[in-house]
């Protein structure tokens, strides 16, 4: 029967795939308290116990659908090597968040609940400090590529990761708040790196 | 129901200081727990009193929450605001984010509250219009907080508008980034105030 667990073979990395999506949107809707391991079963289309054989338990669950998120996301948002100007390198990591946010709603929703989960769960701490790790990556490059440019060499690299830091999560939170920008927010943060790009 | 004397409501100045008392303690549940988890009854037992009366004051948990919104709000917002008052505004910037700072070191239930508020409102838009005061509290800051920058010269570069969109989304995100992820500290602002004075 189709409903019963654990199909073979090539079949199996296609099932977790599945069953990873179907546990992000129930996590992100519901919270992880409130997610039912049933609904995403059903959603999958197998047995709730096949969901168990794939992952052991619904926290393993969760923290396999955060390093899932964490890694598709961040690796996306993260400037190339090449980018050389930290308005081109915003304006870009804004285009790709947004474009994310539309085709892949689910990874902004549950990435933008994650940090107030793992305080409801202390057993998820150490995905905040995980989160931590991704985002100084990526606001770290950001600032060095600011400073470089000369548009934030005004900032010690802490200070500039700090703004940028505050500056993106501050956009991001508000549009996942809201379900839509603030208008014209992305813009004024293009406007504010374009002035100092080109007021050196 | 009738209203049996036993069961709580004590009068005048008691009755505030019941009334407090379910406030602090709901506030400790509400971020602790959330909105959803919050439990009136677990509220109740540890403000020290009875559900019954806690129902006298707050008849379902939206009023209760709409309570502990008003009186964080009312102890928080007036020690920002004031800072619109700074000769410039890198001094308004500095002075209420280091206001901020100070309360969500000494009185963390209060700002992780106010910074949850949003993500409660996305969940539970019930609560939207019990808390209409914090958008035009957002509001009315940072149109002053940018107005003061147009007053003293500091801010030429840009319009208003998105003066006002930028300086928002970076002290919102430092104060929801912050909380959430349990690390308040200043160098956003420092960088803020250097901004200012490159602009």
């Amino acid at each position: 029967m189709s409903t019963r667990g654990r199909p073979k073979g090539g079949d199996s990395a296609q099932t977790k795939k599945k069953i990873l999506d179907a546990a992000r949107l129930e996590f992100a809707t519901n919270g992880y308290d409130g997610a039912s391991i049933m609904a995403i079963a059903t959603n999958v289309g197998i047995a709730p116990s096949a969901v168990y054989h794939y992952f052991q338990s619904k926290e393993k669950l969760y923290t396999d659908v955060f390093e899932q998120t964490s890694n598709a996301i961040w690796e996306s948002v993260t400037p190339s090597e090449d980018a050389s100007t930290l308005f081109d390198a915003m304006r870009k990591l804004l285009d790709d968040s947004r474009l994310l946010a539309e085709q892949l709603p689910s990874y902004s929703d549950f990435l933008a609940s994650l940090p107030i989960e793992a305080r409801l769960h202390p057993e998820f701490s150490e995905l905040l400090e995980k989160r931590a790790v991704y985002q100084d990556r990526t606001f770290r490059r950001l600032a060095s590529i600011g400073i470089a440019s000369g548009e934030l060499d005004f900032l010690t690299e802490d200070e500039a990761t700090e703004l940028i830091r505050s500056i993106v999560m501050g956009w991001f939170f508000e549009r996942h708040f809201r379900q839509a920008e603030i208008p014209n927010s992305g813009e004024s943060i293009l406007a504010m790196f374009e002035h100092l790009l080109n007021s050196d | 129901m009738v209203d049996k004397r036993s069961s709580g409501r004590p009068t005048g100045k008691d009755s505030t200081k019941v009334r407090d008392a379910y406030i602090k303690a709901a506030r400790v549940h509400f971020t602790e727990n959330g909105y959803s988890n919050a439990s009136m009854s677990t509220i109740a037992k540890d403000a020290g009193y009875t559900p019954t009366a806690l129902r006298h004051h707050f008849p379902n948990k939206v009023e209760l929450y709409s309570a502990v919104f008003a009186a964080t709000a009312n102890e928080v917002y007036p020690q920002i605001v004031r800072h619109l008052d700074s000769p410039s505004m890198a001094q308004a910037i500095e002075g209420s984010m280091a206001n901020m700072h100070r309360i969500s070191n000494n009185s963390p239930e209060y700002t992780y509250f106010l910074a949850r508020v949003p993500s409660e409102l996305r969940k539970f838009p019930e609560l939207s219009d019990r808390v209409e005061v914090r958008e035009n509290f957002t509001e009315f800051f940072y149109s002053s907080l940018i107005a003061l920058g147009r007053k003293t010269g500091e801010l030429e570069s840009l319009t208003d508008e998105l003066h006002i969109k930028f300086f928002r989304i970076a002290m919102q995100g430092w104060i929801y980034e912050g909380h959430y992820s349990q690390n308040v500290n200043l160098t956003t602002q420092t960088a803020l105030v250097k901004l200012l004075q490159r602009l």
